[in-house]
């Protein structure tokens, strides 16, 4: 990692967020000015790509994963492959096996045939209105139970599951005597929040 | 190491891609044959998924806040014009509240501002006012000669931001644990303050329900608006069930589905629930 990165990084980890303020403020315009025109997307999208590559790199960044120093180009590269992929899924094209495809037809056939037949438009959307709302029941839960831990264990869970930070480095950083003593921290943490997600859903859902 | 212990240490190196190809495979295998570590995985990996989109979305939404305004038009170096000529003619210069062809005018006078001496340079701000004057006339014919709006346009015309949630927690016992949320919600910090009702211990379940789904609303999100609000205006016996249907009625209308939306206005209109003199102009809107 390079003496800009690291300085970078030690300025992230202290907690100093004004590190990815002017990151975004040096590369955002450029970056999306250059999607809107290469890709023919409306500015909204650019600009979300541009922050889902920010966010990958200030992950990346945090793990010490980082090697080139050129952060334009990460930033914009990064952007550009969210956006394709984005594309690719609104697309979403399987390919058949070669050899196979009369078969592959006939089964996806037979299968849609099945389903206009056991199809009842007014169950499904009973069906998929249940499982959101029950999704966003789980999600709420994890939410709240995460937000009632102790101060400590939300940091050491934060980096080390969302930011993806290794046990090592955040022992280290965050001052744990040994590897041992954030292992079994980390794992009281966990059990607590999923403990505690088990609470708070019983809550929700009373 | 406990058996659980060591179990969360497995599920944990397979969700960071920290398996090799073979324990991976093995592990697959154990998942395949044991439904409560299949359940598990699908625990922890929930927690993270949730987790890390909580965060992100926190991290989008201060991001967008530094999105320098494309339009925005910096006023030439030791120039004092702009603030006196609206203090001259009582119009804004505020290019916000403007259309984007009364931006590029601005934008065309500002150069030619910057480039031509004496008379020219004293004419600018009069045909600055001229073109601002006629834009807004423009505009204003365009409101009040019954242009019809689409739906999603009528739900931001009906919104009402933010000082509706200010009246309706003013009007519901206001409570001081909400002042945060309320503030957070002022000044567009949607995330925080979804943060600050999370958090917020003293609030019913409903009630903290209403307040996300209206700040998930206010945050452009429609469809996770709906989804929040939806339980809340079909319970006949929740107090505050006219709030939960306008604003699932304002989302409806921003996903542009006008017929759940005029469902639940009719509802609100026949009931006597909410701000009817709103409720009957929307419902008008909608019919034209």
């Amino acid at each position: 990692m390079s003496e800009k990165l690291d300085e970078l990084k030690s300025r992230l980890l202290a907690g100093d967020e004004t590190v990815m303020d002017q990151i975004f403020r040096e590369h955002h315009e450029k970056c999306v000015i250059t999607l809107v025109s290469s890709y023919k997307v409306d500015r909204p999208m650019a600009e979300d790509c541009f922050m889902e590559a920010l966010w990958l790199f200030q992950r990346q960044l945090k793990q010490g994963k980082l090697n080139s120093s050129n952060i334009g180009g990460y930033l914009y590269t990064t952007s550009k492959n969210v956006l394709l992929m984005r594309k690719r899924k609104e697309m979403t094209y399987v390919p058949l096996p070669e050899g196979r495809e009369e078969w592959q037809l006939e089964s996806f056939v037979h299968r849609l045939q099945e389903e206009q037949v056991n199809y009842n438009p007014l169950e499904r959307k009973e069906e998929e209105e249940q499982s959101g709302k029950e999704q966003s029941r789980r999600h709420q839960a994890i939410l709240l139970a995460f937000e009632d831990l102790g101060e400590k264990c939300k940091k050491l869970l934060k980096s080390y599951l969302i930011d993806g930070q290794s046990l090592k480095s955040l022992q280290v950083q965050l001052g744990y005597a040994s590897y041992n003593v954030i292992k079994a921290s980390k794992y009281q943490c966990k059990k607590t929040l999923v403990r505690k997600y088990g609470e708070q859903l019983s809550k929700i859902s009373r | 190491m406990s058996e659980e212990e060591k179990k969360y240490d497995q599920i944990e190196a397979f969700l960071r891609k920290e398996m090799t190809e073979e324990q991976q495979q093995d592990f697959l295998a154990r998942v395949e044959a044991d439904p409560n570590l299949k359940e598990e995985l699908k625990l922890h990996a929930e927690i993270e998924g949730v987790l890390t989109d909580y965060e992100k979305f926190k991290a989008k939404e201060r991001w967008s806040k530094l999105t320098p305004d494309r339009y925005e038009l910096s006023e030439p170096a030791g120039s004092a014009e702009p603030a006196e000529l609206s203090a001259e003619t009582g119009l804004s210069t505020d290019s916000s509240e403007l259309g984007e062809s009364a931006k590029d005018t601005q934008v065309k006078v500002e150069e030619s501002k910057a480039s031509s001496p004496g008379i020219l340079r004293r004419l600018m701000p009069v045909a600055m006012a001229i073109a601002a004057i006629a834009l807004m006339f423009f505009a204003w014919s365009l409101v009040n000669t019954g242009v019809e709006k689409s739906a999603p346009q009528l739900a931001e015309v009906y919104y009402e931001k933010p000082q509706q949630l200010i009246n309706l927690t003013r009007s519901n016992n206001f409570s001081q644990a909400l002042e945060k949320v309320n503030a957070d919600f002022v000044y567009g910090e949607y995330g925080k303050a979804i943060s600050a009702l999370i958090a917020n211990k003293d609030l019913s379940p409903r009630d903290r329900d209403l307040y996300m789904g209206i700040c998930v609303f206010a945050d452009g999100k429609a469809k996770e608006a709906s989804t929040i609000l939806d339980p809340l205006a079909n319970d006949a016996r929740y107090e505050k069930r006219e709030q939960a249907i306008w604003y699932l009625a304002l989302a409806q209308l921003r996903l542009d589905r006008k017929a759940p939306a005029v469902k639940w206005l009719t509802l609100m209109r026949d009931q006597k629930l909410g701000n009817q003199k709103q409720v009957q102009a929307l419902l008008a809107d909608l019919a034209d």
